[in-house]
């Protein structure tokens, strides 16, 4: 996986958690796996099209989940993760990726996201197909969330 | 079909030919609808400018167009009969029953159609606010209601609780709640006295079931006892009086009153959930679910720089509304504004970014608040 494809998200997530989740952010250390990977408990998939393929997942607790989408939703309690709290984190998801998809068009990547999947669970399992996921843990006031990049060139 | 400056496209804008790349690829077939993805490589690739056609009007904007001005004309004879009903306050045989005909109406708009009357709520044109605050409360109670699953009776009732909340200020000398200075002590406890008013006032009447009355009288209790007229809390408001007191604050936000500057919908309800304790909070989940996070009538900015006014409720979705751009990137005005649902999959990559602050909404309401 090229780092190129790699810093727009690491830089998108900042930029937005700063800006929507109102946080201070630090990065974790990176570090490269092999399929299956496990999730925490609230995930957010969205799949990247045309230029470069794969998917990305963010994944957290849902404790943090819950903080998050509070502040999103303008600090309306989000206790029991409803739909509308479901909604602001997969927004979530959806604007990193967003942001992170823009930037790779503007280094001549032209590509497309899918809208969010968000699943939940405990002891996830994720299994990418022939793929390494770079996995950068990014450290919040409200807690970590896990970012799982799975992206590969598309054959020309 | 017109030629446009790549700089100057907007996301729901449509190709009118082929557009080629630099090396005489085909990139862009005619009829593609842009997106923010298409555009960013368009300017990639460097190309000056793309012929485009405007969209033509979806079928669900064709049934809009048409029903909007049937709908204005029924939110208008509404106010009017309001304020004629309103400023006779002996209640006369047969007027309950005009009154529930119009919230009936109204209740039956809102099932087909919400967005199109939510957007004639944030019209503030009319000179009378005590008549239009009053529909236009109803309106929102009512959503909010739909919002809590309330059965269709109970709407109406509740419609009908909301529409006469301030009756009682009809017993109340206009010189002292349209002032623009602080009231004094003795006037302030005159003004608190017109839940209980309306309360005696419509109790004569017979015709109101007893839900309505007290949903008059208690609109302006709070949640955690800081209210009046009886300083009731939690769940010994009533149902309807927890609701109507949402409402209520919601739409004199929005509104341009003497005595405070009017907010945006943003702020209004960013304001609501900052004072939760004074509200019950499952009420207000029902009104963020029901206006969403960007209601209708805001003004936003997309992360592309384009600005856009949010027009639609998509459900599901509350951070993705239909929206209708009307200055592309570089703050030019389009000749025709473009609507885009923002839950639709093509446009992924585009998403609001902020609601414009007060000042810079109202300019744009003066540029096309009414379009």
């Amino acid at each position: 996986m090229k780092v190129e494809f790699i810093n727009p998200f690491v830089s998108a997530a900042f930029v937005v958690l700063e800006k929507v989740a109102k946080t201070k952010v630090s990065k974790g250390k990176l570090s490269l796996l092999s399929s299956p990977i496990e999730g925490k408990e609230v995930n957010t998939v969205i799949g990247v099209t045309g230029d470069i393929l794969g998917q990305v997942i963010y994944s957290m607790s849902t404790q943090t989940a819950q903080k998050i989408a509070s502040v999103m939703l303008m600090g309306m309690p989000v206790d029991d993760f409803d739909e509308i709290g479901k909604s602001a984190i997969s927004e979530l998801g959806n604007i990193i990726t967003g942001n992170a998809a823009t930037e790779l068009g503007n280094n001549g990547y032209c590509c497309n996201i899918t809208p969010p999947t968000l699943f939940m669970g405990k002891d996830v399992v994720v299994s990418f197909k022939d793929l390494q996921i770079l996995v950068i843990p990014v450290v919040t006031d409200l807690g970590e969330i896990i970012i799982n990049v799975a992206l590969r060139e598309a054959d020309q | 079909m017109k030629s446009i400056r790549v700089s100057a496209l907007v996301p729901g804008m449509i190709v009118a030919r082929d557009v080629f790349d630099p090396t005489g690829l085909l990139m862009l077939n005619e009829g593609t609808v842009l997106t923010t993805e298409l555009i960013t490589k368009l300017d990639f690739w460097g190309l000056d400018e793309v012929v485009i056609e405007e969209p033509s009007p979806s079928l669900k904007e064709q049934q809009e167009i048409a029903i909007t001005p049937q709908i204005k004309a029924a939110h208008e004879r509404a106010i009017d009969l309001t304020g004629s009903l309103m400023s006779n306050p002996e209640i006369r045989d047969g007027d309950a029953l005009i009154l529930k005909g119009m919230v009936g109406d109204i209740e039956s708009q809102i099932q087909l159609n919400s967005n199109v009357l939510l957007n004639l709520c944030h019209i503030k044109t009319h000179d009378n606010y005590l008549y239009s605050h009053s529909v236009n409360v109803s309106i929102v109670a009512m959503i909010i209601g739909r919002g809590l699953r309330l059965d269709d009776n109970t709407l109406k009732n509740l419609g009908l609780s909301a529409l006469l909340h301030d009756f009682g200020m009809t017993k109340i000398d206009k010189a002292i709640y349209d002032q623009d200075q602080k009231l004094t002590a003795e006037e302030r406890i005159r003004i608190e006295r017109h839940p209980v008013y309306g309360y005696e006032l419509l109790c004569n009447a017979e015709d109101f079931s007893e839900d309505v009355l007290l949903g008059i009288k208690q609109h302006h209790e709070r949640f955690n006892g800081s209210g009046y007229p009886d300083g009731l809390s939690g769940e010994e408001i009533s149902l309807f009086g927890r609701i109507i007191a949402v409402a209520d604050v919601y739409d004199a936000c929005l509104s341009l009153r003497k005595h405070r500057p009017r907010m945006t919908p943003y702020e209004t309800l960013k304001n609501l959930l900052g004072e939760s304790r004074l509200f019950d909070i499952k009420i207000l989940k029902a009104l963020v679910t029901s206006m969403a996070i960007y209601p209708i009538g805001s003004f936003v900015r997309l992360n592309t720089g384009e600005i856009a006014k949010v027009i639609g409720i998509n459900h599901g979705f509350p951070f993705r509304p239909d929206i209708r751009i009307y200055l592309d990137r570089n703050h030019q005005k389009l000749e025709k504004p473009i609507r885009i649902n923002l839950s639709d999959g093509d446009y992924t990559q585009t998403y609001i970014q902020e609601t414009l602050d007060y000042e810079e909404s109202e300019r744009m309401y003066v540029l096309f608040g009414d379009q």
